[in-house]
């Protein structure tokens, strides 16, 4: 089964340049630049894991986690961020959904991403 | 005499001398004297020669004398000495100034000591009197109880002026104290008073009782009275200090018609004196009319008059002289408090004159000078204190515009490290000194602690900016950096697409990847790639320098820590691009008794990979001939420090480089290839992040060291409040 992973950034070169990576390894790949928009497109299709970066115009992608995981409890989370100080809050640690690695950008290479993200998906 | 003269025209000249002249030879013996000597210890020289000074002192004299006689030889220099000689022959001492020379003959071999000694006794008891006068005379006044006659006036000359008076006039004449003790001695006495009269105690006491009567303080001029012991005429005056008698001047002992023989011998009988000698003497006494005794009596009064003037004077000197005496203490103490103060001041101080000569140089000037003060002063200041030389135009600016001309910082070399002072001048301007004092204080230690205070601000601010403009800058890199990596991928990648894309082109994969091959396409996406990572380096490594609390803080084993990173280092791929890490050698010396460190680990490394890669780095420049490029890890404690040390035997940093290693974007390396920022992370990290200190010395040409003090704290320096997760 293929999966569907949704990447949430406002950046659309770094979105674009994860999304083809993703479909290259052979996910279905979504893209929103904001954090409304994802869960409206959450609302609409199934997705199973959203790479979200955290600074965003509007909501930003803490509370879109928080928002998103209550509503949906299987869908699963990476944090992909330009903010090198950004912690996971200790709430969000025992979240089974919400993946402990937080990857930095500019990631030099997206393995261990895609990595973690099929870890996940198991 | 002196038959080791040859000569008898020396042998007349050496008699001729009034010093005592003589030789001994190196075991005392006498071997020859001239006449003064003989004279001296009353025999001849044919009885001197051969004997030794223990046949003509006592025994602690001649042991004296010997002792004496060997120093000058050991010294082999004439030697002079002031001493007492004694003669046992004849009793006669003389204080002596003598002069001892080691002779010897035209070998070189000891002949003998030549001595010669002058008398100075009389020269010697003139000083000591002398002494003795100015002491008293110049003792405080405090009352004038305490004024003594004696200690006013010279008394020989008094005597000799009382003398003089006598025999001019033909009295007899004395001075008594006030109570007609005598001071001086009698002179012109006649034999009636001197031998008789006075020879008896009712006399004498009698004498005493008129001489203080008639020797009374009187205003209007002498007293002239009959005496009360033998009824002679007498007159007298007193001398006063400051309206206090001290003393009666008298004079008399003649007789007119007044009286008469029977009165003597009544006298006589009644003091118990020899009536018939009294008599006799009597008729000797000088006879003198009432007129003549009165002008004398008058010459008299005027002289008394003044001594006391005198008197008055040397009182009001002596009382100068103490407060002279005084103020010249006080003064001494003054400039020794002065002196004290000056030289106690850390700073190096030095006058100079409006010429440019040094005027005064205290202790601290000495050290920094290592010239001695008197050496020093009266000297042109370039050239005792050379550095100061460039200082003369700004000394002579503050004396002519008499302003402080303060701040200018000097930085000099001293042994290899550098030194800041702080040169101030201050003009004299007190009435009639000219000139001006050049205070110099070493500020090395306030300069270094700006300079480190600067560098950490500096690295603040790089902080603050780079955690603004990190999320600018990483989001355009991940996607500089995502398309280069997908770009890579869909042309030699093994993916599925890529086959299936070419097919539909019509093209074969092979040949799309072997045109872009020799196009060097993969090697400019390397480039991009390459430049990407390094950009995100430089940034990430900006955002060290921001204040992040989240370090993993625990009790680390600094060697541990040491020795994986000399691993990694080992291992490094990025690393071996541009030395081989293997090709050095590495000396470990850790303390075995080290206690952990509270710090933390990964940034600990970091720190420890950035100094290692540094000192990498700079070996290579240097080219090795006898040795092998080396690292000696040390990890050591002090008493509250822990130490590590990362010494290399590279090429070595100059001053220049020294002073700005760990500042920001400071690099020594070809652009493009260190992104500056290593050391300075590693000070950051040390002295912001660990409370600690990083430092770097380097002997250039020979060897660089870094050493890196953390506090050896019982208890978490750092709140822990993120422990190890």
């Amino acid at each position: 089964m293929t999966h569907r992973i949704l990447i949430l950034d406002d950046d659309i070169p770094v979105s674009d340049s994860l999304a083809i990576f993703l479909e290259d390894e052979d996910f279905e790949v979504a893209q929103a630049s904001s954090a409304e928009d994802a869960l409206d497109y959450l609302k609409r299709r199934r997705v199973d894991l959203v790479v979200v970066d955290l600074r965003l115009p509007g909501m930003d992608g803490q509370g879109f986690i928080s928002a998103a995981k209550d509503r949906w409890p299987a869908l699963k989370f990476i944090v992909y961020t330009g903010s090198p100080e950004f912690q996971i809050p200790t709430a969000m640690v025992q979240e089974r959904n919400v993946s402990n690695a937080i990857f930095l950008k500019p990631l030099p290479e997206f393995e261990p991403l895609v990595h973690e993200i099929r870890r996940m998906l198991r | 005499m002196l038959q080791a003269m040859p000569d008898s025209y020396f042998r007349g000249l050496i008699n001729a001398i009034p010093d005592l002249v003589w030789l001994k030879d190196a075991e005392g013996v006498f071997l020859a004297c001239n006449a003064a000597f003989e004279r001296f210890f009353g025999t001849l020289q044919e009885h001197i020669i051969g004997k030794t000074d223990y046949d003509f002192s006592d025994k602690e004299q001649a042991d004296f004398y010997r002792a004496y006689d060997k120093q000058v030889v050991a010294a082999n220099a004439p030697s002079t000495n002031e001493e007492w000689i004694i003669s046992a022959a004849t009793g006669a001492r003389i204080f002596a100034e003598t002069i001892k020379t080691p002779i010897r003959d035209d070998a070189g071999r000891l002949v003998g000591i030549l001595g010669i000694a002058r008398d100075i006794t009389a020269r010697k008891l003139a000083e000591q009197s002398l002494e003795k006068r100015l002491s008293t005379l110049t003792k405080p006044l405090t009352g004038d109880d305490t004024i003594v006659f004696e200690d006013l006036f010279d008394l020989e000359d008094l005597q000799r002026l009382q003398d003089q008076f006598a025999r001019a006039t033909g009295v007899a004449s004395i001075i008594t104290h006030v109570d007609g003790t005598p001071i001086t001695r009698p002179s012109n006495f006649c034999r009636l008073c001197n031998d008789i009269i006075r020879k008896t105690e009712k006399g004498r006491a009698n004498c005493y009782r008129s001489d203080a009567a008639i020797g009374r303080l009187k205003s209007d001029g002498p007293a002239i009275q009959p005496c009360l012991s033998g009824g002679l005429w007498d007159a007298g005056a007193g001398i006063s200090v400051g309206g206090r008698h001290i003393a009666n001047w008298l004079i008399g002992q003649v007789r007119d018609e007044t009286q008469s023989e029977d009165m003597i011998r009544n006298y006589a009988r009644e003091i118990e004196a020899d009536e018939n000698a009294a008599a006799d003497a009597f008729r000797e006494v000088t006879t003198m009319s009432r007129k003549r005794f009165e002008h004398v009596a008058d010459v008299l009064f005027t002289l008394a008059n003044q001594l006391s003037e005198i008197a008055y004077r040397n009182v009001q000197q002596a009382r100068v002289i103490a407060d002279l005496k005084r103020t010249e203490a006080e003064l001494a103490q003054i400039r020794n408090y002065l002196s004290n103060i000056i030289n106690s001041m850390p700073s190096v101080l030095v006058g100079v004159s409006p010429e440019g000569l040094v005027t005064q140089w205290n202790v601290e000037a000495e050290r920094a000078s290592r010239i001695a003060a008197q050496d020093a002063i009266g000297q042109p200041l370039d050239k005792v204190f050379p550095r100061l030389a460039k200082q003369m135009e700004r000394v002579r600016e503050a004396m002519r515009t008499r302003t402080v001309c303060s701040n200018s910082l000097q930085s000099r070399n001293e042994d290899g490290e550098a030194r800041h002072e702080d040169v101030t001048i201050f003009p004299l301007v007190a009435n009639g000194i000219d000139g001006a004092v050049i205070r110099i204080d070493d500020v090395t230690q306030r300069v270094n602690l700006e300079q480190m205070m600067v560098q950490s601000e500096k690295m603040m601010s790089v902080g603050g900016l780079a955690a603004g403009m990190a999320h600018e800058i990483n989001n355009p890199l991940a996607g500089i950096l995502g398309y280069a990596h997908n770009i890579g991928r869909r042309i030699f990648g093994d993916l599925k697409k890529n086959e299936i894309t070419a097919k539909e082109c019509g093209v074969s994969l092979e040949s799309v990847r072997e045109y872009l091959r020799r196009r060097e396409i993969p090697k400019m996406l390397d480039g991009i790639r390459e430049s990407g990572n390094r950009a995100a380096t430089i940034v990430s490594n900006m955002l060290s320098f921001s204040r992040k609390t989240e370090r993993k803080y625990e009790y680390n084993d600094l060697a541990e820590l040491l020795d994986k990173t000399l691993e990694l280092a080992a291992n490094d791929y990025n690393l071996k691009k541009y030395y081989d890490f293997r090709k050095i050698d590495i000396i470990r010396e850790y303390d075995p008794k080290m206690p952990r460190i509270y710090c933390d680990g990964n940034e600990m490394q970091q720190v420890f990979l950035n100094l290692l890669k540094n000192g990498a780095e700079a070996m290579v420049e240097k080219a090795y001939e006898s040795e092998r490029p080396l690292f000696i890890c040390r990890v050591k404690q002090t008493s509250s420090k822990a130490v590590v040390e990362i010494t290399d035997n590279g090429p070595g940093i100059d001053e220049a480089t020294r002073k700005r290693i760990f500042e920001p974007f400071f690099t020594t390396k070809e652009v493009g290839r260190g992104t500056g920022l290593g050391l300075s992370v590693s000070y950051f990290i040390v002295t912001e992040q660990h409370k600690g200190c990083l430092e770097v010395d380097s002997a250039p040409g020979k060897w660089t060291r870094f050493t890196i003090t953390l506090p050896l704290a019982e208890e978490p320096p750092h709140d822990a409040s993120y422990p190890d997760s």
